[in-house]
């Protein structure tokens, strides 16, 4: 019975987010998370609430996404320092190996009829996801060591899109997203991405 | 709920883009930028390397120095000298041509020696040029006078003994000499080409030579010992007209022998 219900109510709950799109997008990462990784393309999956008054409203949304990132370098040049009686300052390097982030995204946008078949839609989404790296770090003297694993990470995204119904079920649709992280110190996830998408309603 | 939402938006949105810290077109402008300007030979045998910092990168200076090495390229870790204050940007370091930071302990004339500086910053570091120098010794020493080898005032002596005393960390010798006696001679610093100067007591520092003779008499003070490195331990001494006092009248040395170690 139990088992019945909880179908119902996600049944109900996909059918009340009935557009899905699929969109691809450029990212610019910015801040410590420039200076490591280049620019990359990404894709996302989300699905929308479809309203049928489609002049102004508020329209929630969730999705999955994932970007695979390459480095700027193949070596970075880091610096060890090692403090006895003298002070030495050691060269040492990391090499990354894998540098990837997937999230799942929630939020919502509020849609402004421009024109007949054209919105533009300002939004926030609240992201949660992690940042999967590898690396091996050398520095002279103190320490040579490998890592692999991830972190987690929750993030705030404003955007800013602009959507063109083709037909009343199909949507072509840009966005520019400015992505952070919520928690302050943990920085390494900021970026901006730039994306085109289509959106269906089924 | 339409206005509260357009403000939240907007606030956060102009938030976000005022604290983009947007990502550097090159790499390299990360780190800081620093150039070896200079590498000079002194009269000494040492050498002056100079360098100067034209960029701190994207964060703040950590450390700056130099490097050297026999190898081409030095490794940061090679003789390296760390560097407390920059000038205006600019730092600079002497080698000595006897010092402890070289395993050579004095520098070959016969190789190339290898300079560049380096400097970090919170995101890594980065290395100057490097600029290479060969032949480096000191400059000839020239006595003011000109006098035969191997006599003191006239008389001809040779060295009896040459041992350095490690313990005291001098360098010490003696000449035979057959109408003066010995002649003993207390470096405070290892023996090169210099000009080195006496002094009355037999704890000379760098630079100083105690010089005396027979039991009791000694170099006064302030006079000159010029010594001249003829090849690798192996020297030239030369001693005008430095005075002593002898049974209270003032005498004089004129010596000039060449000196194996």
């Amino acid at each position: 019975m139990k088992k019945i219900v909880v179908i119902i109510l996600l049944l109900n709950f996909f059918t009340a987010f009935s557009q899905v799109a699929l969109k691809v997008i450029y990212v610019r990462p910015t801040g410590p998370m420039g200076m490591v990784v280049k620019p990359a393309i990404g894709g996302e999956v989300f699905f929308k609430a479809f309203e049928e008054d489609q002049d102004e409203n508020f329209i929630p949304r969730f999705g999955i996404g994932f970007i695979k990132f390459a480095t700027r370098l193949d070596t970075f040049p880091v610096t060890g320092v090692i403090t006895s009686n003298t002070t030495t300052v050691t060269p040492g390097y990391i090499t990354y190996s894998k540098f990837n982030m997937a999230y799942f995204f929630g939020g919502v946008e509020y849609r402004i009829k421009l024109h007949k078949k054209l919105y533009l839609s300002p939004g926030i989404d609240i992201n949660v996801g992690s940042k999967s790296i590898s690396y091996q770090a050398k520095y002279p003297l103190i320490s040579d060591q490998g890592y692999s694993g991830g972190s987690a990470y929750i993030g705030i995204r404003p955007r800013i899109g602009l959507d063109f119904f083709i037909t009343e079920d199909i949507v072509v649709f840009s966005e520019a997203t400015r992505n952070m992280n919520l928690v302050v110190k943990e920085a390494f996830i900021a970026h901006n991405d730039y994306g085109i998408g289509l959106r269906i309603n089924f | 709920m339409k206005k509260q939402f357009i403000y939240i938006f907007g606030l956060t949105a102009l938030f976000m883009t005022l604290s983009c810290h947007k990502a550097k077109k090159s790499i390299k402008d990360y780190y800081p930028v620093v150039e070896t300007r200079a590498a000079t030979i002194t009269d000494d045998g040492d050498v002056i390397v100079e360098a100067q910092i034209t960029s701190d990168g994207d964060q703040q200076l950590e450390y700056i120095g130099f490097c050297m090495d026999t190898l081409p390229d030095p490794n940061m870790m090679s003789n390296q000298v760390i560097i407390e204050e920059l000038s205006g940007g600019n730092f600079t370091t002497k080698y000595d041509n006897i010092s402890t930071l070289l395993p050579y302990h004095s520098f070959d004339p016969n190789k190339t020696y290898y300079f560049r500086s380096w400097a970090t910053n919170g995101n890594g570091y980065s290395y100057g040029n490097t600029i290479s120098l060969t032949n480096i010794k000191s400059a000839p020493v020239v006595p003011t006078c000109t006098l035969n080898t191997n006599q003191l005032n006239g008389s001809p002596y040779t060295i009896v003994t040459a041992p350095y005393n490690s313990s005291n960390n001098t360098w010490d010798f003696q000449a035979q000499s057959q109408f003066y006696g010995t002649l003993y001679f207390k470096f405070g610093s290892k023996m090169r080409s210099k000009v080195f100067t006496t002094i009355n007591h037999q704890t000379p520092n760098e630079n100083q030579v105690y010089v005396g003779f027979n039991s009791s008499e000694f170099l006064q003070s302030g006079s000159k010992v010029y010594v001249q490195e003829t090849s690798p331990n192996n020297y030239e001494i030369t001693i005008c007209n430095a005075p002593y006092t002898l049974n209270s009248s003032t005498s004089y040395v004129n010596t000039r022998f060449v000196c194996p170690l």
